[in-house]
C-alpha cells in the first residue's frame, strides 16, 4: 500500500514534467543488441531524449530520402550514405563487422557449408546480402562453380536484414547462415566456419550527422570510447586501414 | 429545406473523401507514367507465378473446409458455437507479423511439431507450402464469417420443407441453401482470395523470402522498393490488377451459379412467403 503513493506522485511527476521530442537516431539493425546502453550514453552526451530505431541500411537510406527526420544515421555500408542530402559527410568508417558463416552444427571449415541443409543469408537489397554475395563470390574462386551451385541450390530464404537471418540460426530454421561476427556474440551453440586465408568481407560502418550542432554531437558521441566500447564487446572491430 | 435532406447531404461529405482516398492511390500508380522495364530489371512473372499458384491452393483449400465450417456455424447459437466463432475471427485482428511469429513458434524447427518433423524429415518453414499455410490462417476467418452470414439468412421453414420433401440435409444443403447464400458465399471466397493474394507480414515471417518459390508478389514489391522505386511501382501495379482479378472473379462466380439455381431458390422463397 506504501510504496503506491510514491509511484504514482513519480507517474503524475513525468507525465506532467515539460517534454520536448526526443532526436530520432535511424540504425543498422545489426547495431541494435546494444540499444538501451547506447540512448543512455547519447541522451548523457546530447543532454535530451535520445531515441534509436534499427532498420536494413537499405531501409533507412530510402526513408530518409523521403523525409523521415532523422538527426543522425549509422549505415552498415558507405553505398547507402551516397546521394542523403543535408548530412555532414561520412568521413573515416567508424566501427567494422565482419562477414562470417556461422552453423549450428560443427563444419570443419567454409567448403562444409554445400553440405548445410538449409541456409539463410541476405536479400541483395541488404548490406549483410551485398557482403554475403561478394564473399560466396571469393569462395568460389577457390572452391569452383560447382561448389557455388550447391550452395545456392541451399539457400532457402533471402531476409531483409541482417537481425532475421540471425534470428533463422537461433531458432534452428537455418542450419547455416552468412551474419555478422556481432551475431554470434555469447551464443554457444553456434559456431563459426574458418574462412580460406585471403577470403574475408567486412562491413564498414559509417555515421551521418545531420548538418548543425545535434547532428554533430551524436556523430562526436558514436566515435567517444563509450559507445564504440560497447560495440567492440560485442565483436565490432576498429577498422584498420 | 428539411433537416432531413441537410444530414444527407452531410452525410456524403465524409462518405465521398472516403471513396477518394480508397480509390485515388491505386489509380495513381497507373496514371503516373510507369515507364518501361529495365533490361537488367528482375522479371515479375515467378512472383505472380508463386502468388497465383499459391492463392489458388489457400482458395481451394478455404472453401472446401470453411464452407462446412460456415455452415455449422450458422445453424444454431450455443456458447460452442459462439467460441469457435470468436477464436476463428482471431487471425482477423492480429497483426500479420504476429501470425507469422504464431505460425513460426508452432511449425518451426523450436515448436512442438519439431521432433516429428525432423524424424520424418520434411521441414514447413521456408516452403511454397508454408506460404499457403499463411495465406489460409489470415484469410480463412473472412471467408468463414461472410458465408456463415450468407448462410444464416437461409430460413429455417425452407430446409425443413426439403427435408420433408425428401432431401437428405446435404441435398437440403445443396439444393436450397446454397443458392440462396451464394452471392454471399461468392463475396467471401473473393474477398478470401485478394487477402491471400496481399498478404505480406505472415508469408515473411513464416515461409522466408526465396525468388520463385516463396517471394510473393508483395514481398517482391517490398523487396524492390528500396532499390528501384519505379521498379517497384510496375509490381505494385500488377499486384492490383492481380487483386482486382480475383475480386471480379467472385462477382463472375455468382452471376454464373445464380443463373442455374437463382430462379428456383426466388420462387422457393416467395411460396414460402406467398
Amino acid at each position: 500500500m506504501n510504496a503506491r503513493a510514491p509511484t504514482a506522485a513519480l507517474a503524475v511527476f513525468l507525465a506532467c514534467a515539460p517534454r520536448s521530442e526526443p532526436a530520432t537516431v535511424l540504425a543498422a539493425s545489426s547495431l541494435a543488441p546494444e540499444s538501451e546502453a547506447v540512448e543512455a550514453a547519447l541522451e548523457a552526451a546530447l543532454g535530451r531524449d535520445v531515441a534509436i530505431a534499427f532498420a536494413g541500411s537499405q531501409q533507412i537510406a530510402a526513408q530518409v530520402a523521403h523525409g523521415a527526420p532523422a538527426a543522425a544515421v549509422v549505415l552498415a555500408d558507405a553505398d547507402h550514405a551516397r546521394g542523403l542530402q543535408g548530412f555532414a559527410p561520412p568521413g573515416t568508417p567508424w566501427l567494422c563487422n565482419d562477414v562470417i558463416i556461422a552453423s549450428r552444427d560443427p563444419l570443419p571449415d567454409a567448403a562444409a557449408l554445400a553440405h548445410a541443409r538449409r541456409i539463410v543469408v541476405g536479400d541483395a537489397a541488404v548490406p549483410i546480402g551485398a557482403h554475403g554475395r561478394a564473399l560466396l563470390d571469393a569462395l568460389a574462386d577457390q572452391f569452383g562453380a560447382t561448389w557455388r551451385a550447391e550452395v545456392e541450390a541451399k539457400i532457402v530464404s533471402r531476409e531483409l536484414n541482417a537481425r532475421t537471418v540471425a534470428m533463422r540460426l537461433r531458432t534452428g530454421d537455418a542450419d547455416a547462415a552468412i551474419v555478422y561476427r556481432s551475431d554470434l556474440a555469447g551464443d554457444p551453440t553456434l559456431r563459426e566456419l574458418p574462412l580460406p586465408a585471403g577470403v574475408n568481407a567486412t562491413a564498414r560502418y559509417v555515421v551521418l550527422g545531420r548538418d548543425g550542432e545535434e547532428g554533430a554531437a551524436i556523430s562526436e558521441a558514436f566515435r567517444g570510447e563509450t559507445v564504440a566500447g560497447l560495440y567492440r564487446a560485442r565483436g565490432f572491430r576498429a577498422c584498420t586501414p | 429545406m428539411s433537416v432531413e435532406r441537410w444530414v444527407r447531404r452531410l452525410l456524403a461529405v465524409p462518405a465521398a473523401l472516403m471513396l477518394g482516398l480508397l480509390v485515388l492511390p491505386p489509380v495513381l500508380l497507373f496514371v503516373a507514367p510507369l515507364g518501361s522495364a529495365e533490361a537488367a530489371e528482375p522479371s515479375p512473372w515467378p512472383a505472380l507465378r508463386v502468388s497465383g499458384l499459391t492463392s489458388a491452393i489457400s482458395l481451394g483449400f478455404i472453401i472446401l473446409a470453411g464452407t462446412p465450417l460456415a455452415w455449422w456455424l450458422s445453424r444454431g447459437r450455443g456458447l460452442g458455437r459462439a467460441v469457435v466463432a470468436a477464436l476463428g475471427l482471431a487471425p482477423l485482428v492480429l497483426p500479420p507479423s504476429v501470425a507469422g511469429l504464431a505460425l513460426l513458434v508452432t511449425f518451426g524447427a523450436s515448436g512442438p511439431f519439431a521432433e516429428l518433423l525432423r524424424a520424418t524429415g520434411t521441414t514447413i518453414v521456408f516452403t511454397p507450402a508454408a506460404v499457403v499455410i499463411a495465406q489460409v490462417f489470415v484469410a480463412a476467418p473472412l471467408y468463414v464469417a461472410m458465408a456463415a452470414t450468407a448462410f444464416a439468412r437461409v430460413e429455417v421453414h425452407l430446409l425443413e420443407a426439403a427435408r420433408t420433401l425428401g432431401c437428405s440435409s446435404v441435398e437440403a444443403f445443396r439444393r436450397v441453401a446454397l443458392p440462396i447464400a451464394m452471392p454471399g458465399v461468392c463475396a467471401g471466397a473473393a474477398v478470401a482470395w485478394a487477402r491471400a493474394i496481399g498478404e505480406f507480414g505472415a508469408t515473411l515471417f513464416f515461409a522466408g523470402n526465396l525468388p520463385g518459390r516463396t517471394q510473393t508478389l508483395p514481398l517482391a514489391v517490398y523487396s524492390a522498393l528500396e532499390g528501384d522505386v519505379a521498379h517497384a511501382r510496375r509490381l505494385a501495379a500488377l499486384l492490383v490488377v492481380t487483386a482486382l482479378v480475383a475480386l471480379m472473379s467472385g462477382a463472375a462466380a455468382w452471376w454464373l451459379l445464380r443463373g442455374r439455381s437463382g430462379d428456383r431458390a426466388r420462387d422457393g422463397d416467395a411460396a414460402a412467403s406467398g
